[in-house]
């Protein structure tokens, strides 16, 4: 059984965030230049890059796709990148383009300053907003664009925490470590140095995996930092509305310096802190903090849900006592005080997310504690059976009082402990999922995947195992017969798992808009089986997909790989008796590598299968002019041929698809066929070849 | 081997072909059981003609795979 640690979650949230790295400024300038668009200015923003390009073309005519090709040497929208926005004259006024594809949407702006009117007619989702200057515009863009991000994020955890772009903010003015927070010996607590230094936190926990960037710049060194807390500072007032200190669980960033970025993904659930310099004298640039959902938080909470069935929720609540235990001193670990006092502790992990509300009362003051652990305290006994202690990853709460009533949401996957007055006559501990989702299971349908957060690798994860992400790896999940869109436009779909392909009959667009993909393992595809469309438009960045469709013949493939611009390698594909490549290749400007597919017998559409694959360099084909086709037009592949580092075997693939590996229609006295090439590849070739290939049949052009 | 390469403008098919199959050459090696009569030459004029119209043709498959793309999200 593997179960999640705080390391493998930190990292895979690190390698999800990194799918979503945002262009600079400097690199949309270098790009800019690189393209002799000298005169764009930019304005960047941490959620996206604004080029505001001058003197370029106007919208509505086919001159629109040089812009296009401008911004990511493609033609196609559906391959910009996320986070994006776009400014592009357009028929004499400017049009503001946001594109977004991981959010589904995109926005149009169109402003003309000269006229004040919108003269922009095309709006291909008739979701345009409008704006008469430039600055309206990006005002509008930029709330727009954030409250896409910020939606997705309330799908993680309570709205609250996003409002306007920005973490829900409390404010206060305050001095730290004092008071209460002393109470947690050996608690790091953070301290304000002075009426300068501001606090401020979310209202709301932050889920793990959320990227935060916070920044601050200032003229001299200042000290900024940021902080997460398991409770909200809110429950660290005083009766009398003064704030006593709070408890920082886990540091993040703490510096000196004139200026701050610190940049970083929540390493678990819990209350964003911040402590920064306000003295407008040495401020610069203002502190600012923005939180991003990566899709990290989302991912981790499916993993979580799906490992607790719901049919064992009620048995959660077990609980265990050892009275008398006095733990050590570890700042880490929560002590019982005395034989009045026991702990008790949870029999099985409660899930990240859920709700835990705490009342009780005595005649007098009595300490209530709780915390939470990642190993049970089970595991703690000596070989006699005498508790010896146990680790509290997450002390959560610790008051003496009269009463006590108080919730949480649990921060992380783990026992829950807490230790109370044994003699209390009213105590309780109500268990709660809010949304009523929390325990839901979703491995009622197969789509259901999981990860594997050891390996990073995932897989399916099948109903009915114990607590923990048990994975079954060894290719338990089957896709069987009709596939259709079985994953299509799954942006949450980052590594596809192992699958038995055998009895797949029909995989059309059965990965078609899985913009986030990140690994494709071996597919072996079944004798025949139709993959249209199979990996439409996988668009995006990074781009690094290596796909290899193994070793049988498959039944059909238009758009098999078109605009699935994430797609850089091709191993093994067999096409030998399709008709149709209809679009086959269609619009990859970074597809780099086909190890090899067969022409046979393509007879259809011949001349739409390549188109703006510019990139590829290493392309083998098999059976060329073997079929009734008289004309390849293979202009589309202006690197064909020439090798590079990455690529050393360019020519000889060219060599090959041409010459050895061809068809002599010459002796099969079938009629001419034409082959048109690049100039760049056409340059590629010596007299002796040529003759070679034209002494075959084929007329080279 | 026969090598064809025009005076002034493009080489050509010298027959109706559909728009996206017409090949445009400056140099054309022919087979060796093809022929010159085969092919043309045509003008610069002419030749831009025809990138016009594929260019036409160009922008409205774009628009079209845009659609697609539209349609499937």
């Amino acid at each position: 059984m593997a179960y999640a640690n705080k390391t493998d979650l930190q990292d895979l949230a690190t390698g999800i965030r990194d799918r979503l790295l945002i262009k600079d400024k400097t690199e949309a300038l270098a790009l800019a230049q690189s393209k002799n668009y000298p005169n764009c200015i930019y304005y960047t923003s941490d959620t996206h890059c604004i080029v505001v390009a001058g003197n370029i073309y106007g919208r509505g005519d086919s001159a629109d796709m040089s812009f296009f090709s401008f911004v990511e040497n493609t033609s196609g929208q559906n391959n910009w990148d996320p986070h994006r926005v776009y400014l592009v004259p357009a028929n004499g006024g400017l049009a503001v383009w946001v594109y977004t594809n991981i959010w589904e949407s995109h926005y149009v702006v169109n402003f003309n300053p000269a006229t004040a009117a919108s003269e922009i007619s095309y709006d291909p989702t008739s979701s345009g907003i409008e704006a008469t200057d430039v600055q309206t515009a990006i005002d509008k863009v930029e709330k727009e664009i954030g409250e896409q991000v910020m939606g997705l994020a309330r799908e993680a955890f309570p709205q609250e925490a996003f409002t306007s772009g920005y973490v829900g903010f409390n404010q206060q003015t305050m001095y730290l470590g004092t008071g209460y927070a002393d109470a947690y010996a050996g608690l790091t607590v953070s301290t304000a140095d002075s009426s300068s230094y501001r606090v401020m936190w979310g209202s709301r926990p932050v889920p793990q995996g959320t990227l935060v960037v916070a920044t601050a710049e200032y003229s001299v060194s200042q000290l900024m930092r940021v902080a997460v807390a398991s409770a909200s500072p809110v429950r660290y007032y005083a009766d009398n509305g003064t704030m006593k200190g709070f408890q920082c669980d886990r540091w993040v960033y703490h510096k000196t310096q004139p200026s701050h970025r610190a940049e970083f993904l929540m390493p678990c659930d819990g209350y964003l802190l911040f402590s920064y310099y306000t003295a407008a004298s040495n401020l610069v640039t203002p502190f600012s903090a923005v939180c991003y959902d990566t899709g990290a938080a989302r991912l981790l909470t499916d993993t979580v849900r799906k490992a607790l069935p719901a049919a064992e929720a009620p048995s959660i609540y077990g609980q265990g006592s050892q009275a008398q235990t006095q733990i050590s001193t570890d700042c880490s670990t929560i002590e019982a005080n005395s034989n009045s006092y026991t702990l008790w502790w949870t029999r099985k992990p409660v899930p990240r997310g859920t709700v835990l509300e705490i009342s009780g009362s005595h005649g007098s003051a009595i300490a209530v504690r709780l915390c939470v652990a990642e190993a049970s305290p089970q595991e703690y006994y000596d070989a006699n059976g005498t508790m010896i202690g146990f680790k509290a990853d997450w002390p959560v709460y610790r008051l003496s009082s009269l009463s006590h009533s108080f919730s949480f949401v649990m921060p992380q996957d783990g026992y829950l402990l807490w230790s109370r007055y044994v003699y209390m006559s009213q105590f309780s501990l109500l268990f709660r999922d809010p949304s009523n989702t929390l325990l839901a299971s979703r491995m009622a349908s197969e789509a259901g995947l999981g990860y594997d957060l050891h390996e990073h690798v995932a897989h399916i994860v099948q109903a009915g195992f114990a607590y923990g992400c048990k994975i079954y790896r060894d290719n338990l999940f089957k896709l069987s017969g009709d596939c259709t869109g079985k994953f299509q436009n799954d942006k949450s779909l980052v590594y596809l798992p192992k699958f038995d392909m055998s009895q797949a009959t029909n995989c059309a667009s059965l990965l078609s808009g899985c913009t986030a993909l990140l690994a494709v393992p071996p597919l072996s595809m079944a004798e025949g089986a139709v993959c249209d469309s199979m990996f439409y438009n996988c668009s995006g960045t990074p781009r690094q997909l290596v796909i290899d469709l193994g070793p049988n013949e498959l039944g059909s493939v238009s758009n098999l790989f078109a605009s699935a611009t994430r797609v850089i390698r091709i191993e093994r594909l067999h096409t030998k008796s399709i008709t149709n490549v209809y679009r086959l290749f269609y619009n990859n400007a970074y597809l780099t590598h086909i190890s090899g597919f067969d022409l046979d017998s393509a007879v259809t559409n011949i001349n739409t299968m390549f188109y703006a694959n510019t990139a590829l360099r290493h392309c083998v084909m098999h059976g060329l002019g073997k079929s009734a086709a008289t004309a390849y037009n293979f202009s589309a592949l202006t690197a064909w041929g020439v090798a590079s580092d990455a690529e050393p075997d360019a020519r000889q693939s060219l060599i090959d698809s041409l010459i050895n590996y061809s068809y002599n229609r010459k002796e099969a006295e079938m009629p001419t066929c034409t082959i048109t090439l690049s100039t760049n590849t056409k340059n590629l070739l010596t007299d002796e070849e040529i003759q070679q290939i034209t002494d075959k049949g084929f007329t080279i052009a | 081997m026969i090598i064809l390469e025009p005076k002034e403008g493009w080489i050509t098919q010298n027959r109706e072909v559909p728009l996206e199959e017409r090949v445009f050459s400056k140099k054309v090696y022919l087979a060796i059981n093809d022929s010159e009569d085969n092919w043309t030459e045509i003008t610069e004029e002419q030749y831009q003609e025809y990138q016009k119209q594929l260019e036409d043709e160009d922008t409205k498959q774009e628009r079209d795979i845009y659609n697609e793309g539209e349609g499937q999200a």
